[in-house]
């Protein structure tokens, strides 16, 4: 840290080889470069801000184009006003009465929120199992688990159809949520972080009298909280926006997911484009909402399962 | 919706003697009411409708049942139909009592996978409403039974319904029967006819014509397109079954057996649909997404489509101004039929539910419930004798449909999906990759031709 | 008798495990095992019998034109998505690590696409896609155009792509961001020192530290377009697979084979699942390698 020299209006840009017992001569030059070092910096820094503004107008601009839209009457969509000429929430009410939307909401909340409630659990107290317990099959059981991330979910989907109807779990909360409730993802994730656990501290809890189970939920398990909360944030989004399975498994209207949903109302709005605009805005907006109060978390936990995964 | 308007109570009484041959009288007229779409005119001009030639149902009313039983009645989702369908399943229920019809819908996109599940399951329907087209397939499968032949006899079939059904008989016999049939027409939007100062076209040239009067263009941006591009959509049908008849080539051989799509008059007839997006340039492919959603917005003049497209226009545009012609002919007149048609499953192919089941389809393709079908549904009787009916003659925009009526043909698909997979890509080979018409429909004619042999030599 | 303390810590153990592997072996395993089964059956639901063909469904293949446009499709999905999402997610990640203000803000800003449903949003890229739409006007006032876009069998999968590249993004950017957090300070000012370029010290400093999270993203991006199937369903009209099935996936294809032609192809559609299986298992394996090679 000491070899670096900072320019009090440049914080944490470092620049090299500017140190105080240069002659003075040399200086005046050398400040003078310094400057217009300076210069071209705050030049190349005005111009980085303005492409990744420029980047992140194209990022959201969808969305913006997306509930523009919405707002428009039918006669007004194809112009191209950012402001509608005539704004309507009447295309919002069409697609509310035309469709279960809040049932779908409420659906995909059940099966994601249920879904994440037990990648939390089984796959924590999996990897928990496979980090610090040794007993004869232990490894085995963990490739056989770790060799199934290999196969591709569409491989699935034919045979898991074909179990939901002999069990007749179609057209059920179980039916969407069964193929998702453990995942082997979670399993490896959870395993690497509970390895980094110090053993000392479960054996003296084990001195205590704690039995196993209380080892994990009350000491393992809170030491781990961030990773869980990483694995929570990562299996919700994944099944809230689930598509291909959800799609087979359901029959019937009120049993649909959002996103099954919304392909349905789409493809049979015969193309008015301001009502599948509404459907779309009211399938991400909230979501939106919701990320923007906890973004910190949930990018901070995509970015620790990634990086462990 | 109708309800309002229509008399139930004369329907019941009719239920109840349904041995009887119907005559119909002004009672019955009341039932047109239930019209979305039919102008008031139409209600109230019809005095008497003309007399059923031939026995109005089948008559299954004497079949007696051993104990109560439900059938399942699966159709997909068509807000028309399955509304009255709703309506209709009480009024039977009372006429046959100890019958209970469950009403299973579903989104027409997941047609065979909820039928395919629901069959796997051990479940599934005892009576489908079935797309023609499809019909050979579910024989194949053997889950299609076929009618019975003592109480839908195939000779009565064919003299009491328009000759597009025969095309549901399979080695002489039927296994489903439709309610209705329904047939394209040129939709043309009256207020951009009337700017440009042309009238509706009625032969090849005059639609040529047409269009390039009313197409707007901004710059390369169309605004409005004289016909619409929606090969997709009907446009495929168009050609195979109207175009190339209009031009003197029925598009295959009598027994079915073989395509004649590469005959000069089919190639030609092909490039002429070509012409309107490529040399006229007065359509674009995908303006607005479809054809029907162009029309509907007031944004294409010209459209071909068929009768059910009157309700839902009537429901998504209802102050659209527009009207309805046979299509532009040429050496001949020809148009294109279809129909949707409810048959047994193996599920209920015997007992109380064949019973039941036969009771049902009889009653939803009786004289009665096809008068009342058209006006709601936008769908054309499939007996011949009911398509005369001053009353839905009134219709001016019915006319041009019923009119094209005997001269509508029905293509035999074997895989209706492929078959209209190879049309799409034989016109998107030519207008998107520039190859020339005759390779590009060989090739589709080749896949199709291919599937066809592969048929018959399992039924030979 | 009592148990000896290892003993019943092995209980334990199993006892953890017993319900992750029971599903495992019940959801994961045997359907796996049953799709090879099926891919030797002629398997259509609604048929009366199912009979075994061997191998006849992949000799199907072979000659199935649209399964090599498939599988063509699927390949143009990852070779050009993949890289096109690394660098442009790199560059981004690597210009948000010199902001000093804001990074927080354009974090949000990329991030946002993410965790949106890919349904939705293929509907609204659909939307600006159309011929009339909103790409066009645009491009028309600069004089260009009008595209066909997810109209042209040549423009249709690009256009895709770039949904997904841009749905994919913030992801991509976010463990970027990680890894080159973890650089150590040290390593780039000592090159500053030495009076490397920048470029220099991206070559030689920040690929080689961020190698791990390069393969990671790389893998996991390989694989998850290998099963592209939401946006081509939701941009294309009537869930085909666009203009002369130019951008039918191979999830897409497997799809319509099993569960929307009339009859059914099961077993060829599970046959087609196998291959994509090898795929992703030859990859799987090339994974393994670099990784030890990186840790050796």
């Amino acid at each position: 840290m000491t070899t670096k020299t900072y320019f009090p209006d440049e914080p944490g840009v470092p620049l090299a080889g500017v140190t105080n017992d240069d002659a003075a001569a040399s200086r005046r030059t050398a400040m003078a470069r310094v400057r217009r070092d300076q210069r071209r910096r705050r030049v190349a820094r005005i111009a980085l801000l303005l492409i990744l503004l420029l980047g992140g107008l194209a990022m959201i601009f969808p969305f913006v184009w997306m509930v523009v839209s919405s707002l428009k009457k039918a006669q007004d969509i194809y112009t191209l006003s950012l402001i509608p000429p005539d704004p309507t929430l009447g295309n919002y009410t069409e697609v509310l009465q035309r469709t279960s939307y809040i049932r779908w909401f409420l659906n995909s909340i059940i099966v994601a929120g249920i879904t994440t409630l037990s990648v939390a659990f089984f796959d924590s107290l999996a990897g928990y199992t496979l980090a610090k317990f040794r007993f004869p099959g232990s490894t085995a059981i963990f490739l056989l688990i770790l060799s199934t991330l290999m196969v591709p979910t569409e491989m699935l989907v034919i045979p898991w159809y074909m179990m939901s109807i002999e069990f007749n779990w179609t057209d059920s909360y179980w039916g969407i949520m069964f193929p998702g409730v453990i995942s082997a993802f979670g399993v490896f994730l959870m395993r690497q972080f509970f390895m980094g656990l110090p053993n000392e501290l479960i054996d003296a809890a084990r001195l205590d009298g704690f039995s196993e189970f209380r080892i994990f939920w009350k000491i393992g398990l809170p030491l781990v909280k961030p990773a869980v909360a990483a694995l929570c944030i990562f299996t919700f989004l994944g099944n809230w926006n689930a598509y291909i399975w959800p799609l087979i498994v359901i029959r019937s209207d009120t049993m649909r997911t959002l996103p099954v949903g919304i392909a349905f109302f789409s493809s049979e709005a015969q193309s008015s484009f301001h009502l599948i605009m509404a459907a779309a805005s009211l399938a991400t907006v909230p979501v939106i909402i919701i990320f923007l109060i906890f973004q910190r978390h949930i990018i901070k936990g995509i970015a620790l399962a990634g990086l462990k995964g | 919706m109708g309800s309002s308007e229509f008399d139930p109570k004369s329907v019941l009484r009719r239920a109840a003697d349904r041995r009887s041959v119907l005559k119909y009288g002004a009672a019955s007229a009341g039932a047109f009411g239930a019209s979305r779409w039919l102008g008031a005119s139409a209600q109230d001009a019809s005095p008497a409708a003309s007399p059923v030639d031939g026995p109005a149902d089948f008559g299954t009313g004497s079949l007696e049942l051993s104990g109560d039983v439900t059938i399942q009645y699966w159709q997909y989702e068509l807000a028309a139909k399955t509304q009255l369908v709703e309506e209709l399943i009480p009024e039977f229920e009372e006429a046959n009592p100890g019958i209970t019809v469950e009403h299973v819908n579903f989104p027409y996109d997941d047609f065979r996978q909820q039928v395919a599940a629901a069959v796997q399951a051990g479940e599934g329907p005892d009576v489908l409403n079935v797309y023609y087209g499809w019909i050979p397939a579910y024989v194949q499968q053997q889950f299609l039974v076929p009618l019975p032949q003592d109480i839908f006899p195939a000779e009565v079939i064919r003299d009491a319904y328009f000759p597009t059904v025969q095309v549901a008989e399979v080695e002489g016999e039927y296994y489903a029967l439709p309610t209705a049939v329904r047939t394209l027409a040129l939709f043309y939007n009256k207020d951009i006819l009337e700017a440009a100062g042309v009238e509706p076209p009625s032969n090849w040239e005059e639609l040529v014509e047409v269009a390039k009067a009313t197409v707007q263009k901004e710059g390369d941006n169309f605004e409005v397109v004289g016909f619409t591009w929606d090969i997709g959509g009907q446009g495929h049908n168009w050609w195979r079954e109207a175009l190339n008849r209009q031009n003197g080539q029925i598009p295959y051989t009598d027994d079915r057996r073989e395509l004649l799509w590469t005959e000069p008059e089919c190639i030609e007839a092909f490039e002429y649909a070509v012409s309107f997006l490529t040399e006229h340039g007065v359509t674009q492919a995908g303006f607005q997404t479809d054809g029907a959603t162009a029309f509907a917005a007031g944004k294409a003049a010209l459209h071909i489509d068929g009768s059910y497209r009157l309700g839902s226009l009537a429901i998504d545009a209802p102050d659209l101004n527009y009207g309805v012609v046979p299509l532009p002919e040429h050496k001949e007149k020809a148009s294109f039929a279809s129909f949707w048609a409810n048959g047994i499953t193996r599920n209920a192919a015997e007992g109380d539910k064949l019973i039941a089941s036969a009771k049902w389809i009889d009653f939803l393709s009786s004289a009665e419930v096809q008068r009342r079908w058209t006006p709601a549904i936008g769908e054309l009787p499939a007996r011949q004798a009911l398509a005369s009916d001053p009353a839905l003659l009134e219709n001016e925009k019915l006319v041009a449909f019923i009119e094209s009526l005997p001269y509508s043909y029905a293509t035999f698909f074997v895989n209706e999906s492929t078959l209209r997979q190879a049309v799409i890509d034989a016109f998107d080979q030519v207008v998107l990759n520039g190859v020339d018409a005759e390779t590009a429909v060989a090739e589709a004619e080749a896949q199709v031709q291919e599937e066809l042999d592969e048929y018959f030599a399992q039924l030979d | 008798m009592s148990l000896s303390l290892q003993r019943r810590r092995w209980l334990w153990g199993y006892a953890f495990i017993a319900i992750p592997l029971f599903f495992f072996l019940f959801v994961r395993i045997g359907p796996t095992i049953y799709a090879f089964w099926m891919s030797l059956h002629e398997w259509d639901p609604i048929a009366l019998d199912r009979p075994y063909i061997g191998l006849e469904n992949f000799r199907t293949m072979a000659d199935d034109e649209t399964f090599w446009k498939s599988l063509r499709n699927t390949w143009i999905y990852v070779g050009v998505g993949v890289p096109a999402g690394l660098i442009i997610s790199l560059l981004i990640a690597l210009g948000l690590q010199r902001m000093i203000r804001y990074t927080g803000f354009f974090r949000v800003l990329y991030f946002l696409p993410y965790i949106t449903s890919l349904v939705a949003v293929g509907w609204v890229w659909r939307w600006m896609y159309m011929p009339n739409g909103l790409f066009n006007d645009i491009l028309g006032w600069v004089g260009l155009g009008p595209y066909k876009w997810l109209g042209s069998p040549d423009m249709a999968i690009y256009s895709i792509i770039a949904t997904t590249v841009w749905h994919g993004l913030g992801f991509q950017v976010v463990i970027f961001l990680a890894g080159l957090e973890s650089i150590p300070e040290d390593y780039l000012a000592a090159a500053s020192v030495d009076g490397a370029s920048g470029w220099q010290k991206f070559r030689d400093i920040v690929v080689p530290q961020i190698n791990p999270t390069l393969v990671f993203l790389i893998v996991t991006g390989v694989i998850s377009n290998l099963q592209v199937f939401t946006q081509i369903r939701a941009m294309s009209s009537g869930g085909t697979g666009g203009p002369l099935d130019s951008t039918i996936s191979m999830v897409l294809y497997v799809y319509q084979e099993a569960f929307q032609s009339l009859p059914s192809h099961m077993g060829y559609a599970s046959a087609m699942t196998v291959v994509l299986f090898l795929m992703i298992l030859a990859i799987t394996i090339f994974q393994l390698k670099v990784l030890q090679r990186d840790t050796e």
